[in-house]
């Protein structure tokens, strides 16, 4: 599996085709299981169906940029 | 559907989603054999499912593959298998079955097909839900036991 650094809940997996014309298969991360090369995930793929599923060298994740969460100030009352 | 012989009249009146297994257990078609053992053992199953995607996609059956325990034996008796993708020995494609089937139709499946798992699917959508391995229908046959004795 090629990525930069571990996968997050909500990142994206897909796994490329292995024949001229076949379309990557897409899923979202939705549990990070296992640690280290042993890291696998369940995922929702795009026709919904879910798996635990172990990646090969055929999946790429990609990270789902996370907003930040802008603390405000309650209003004076 | 093939006609239901008389020994599965203890089958009677229950459907697949009776005795299937909910959830998939799946790799990729590169994933090494290592690592689908590994799932094997962790998860206690004898079977992990091969996802296909694209032009192998057969609608309606998914053109999923299977790595079956028995698979593995093999492959390790011969490579090393760090060297081996689940789909050098993944048997496809994969039989589905409705999860409102009746599961004596199922076990009918299963010998027809030599096959010792089903994907189970929902009947309108096609989505994958489960699976349905010999044991599961053996289970159906022995009444369902609740527990291991050992445990």
């Amino acid at each position: 599996m090629t990525h930069d650094s571990h996968a997050q809940v909500g990142d994206l997996i897909e796994i490329h085709g292995h024949k001229l014309g076949e379309t990557a298969r897409t899923g979202e991360i939705l549990e990070v299981l296992g640690t280290g090369e042993h890291e696998h995930y369940r995922v929702r793929w795009e026709d919904d169906h879910e798996s635990i599923f172990t990646p090969g060298s055929d999946a790429v994740i990609r990270h789902v940029k996370r907003s930040k969460a802008v603390a405000r100030e309650a209003p004076d009352a | 559907m093939p006609d239901l012989p008389q020994t599965y009249a203890s089958l009677a009146e229950l459907r697949v989603i009776d005795a299937m297994h909910p959830g998939l257990i799946s790799c990729s078609p590169d994933t090494p054999l290592r690592t689908v053992a590994r799932m094997m053992a962790l998860y206690r199953v004898h079977a992990i499912l091969v996802t296909a995607h694209g032009e192998e996609s057969v609608a309606g059956r998914g053109g999923w593959g299977i790595v079956s325990d028995a698979d593995l034996l093999r492959a390790a008796e011969t490579g090393d298998l760090d060297e081996q993708p689940s789909s050098s020995i993944a048997t496809t494609p994969v039989e589905t079955v409705p999860s409102s089937d009746e599961l004596a139709s199922a076990a009918a499946l299963m010998v027809e097909h030599e096959a010792s798992h089903l994907i189970v699917v929902e009947r309108r959508s096609g989505r994958p839900i489960g699976v349905l391995s010999t044991l599961d229908v053996a289970r159906a046959l022995a009444g369902f036991p609740e527990t291991h004795p050992m445990r």
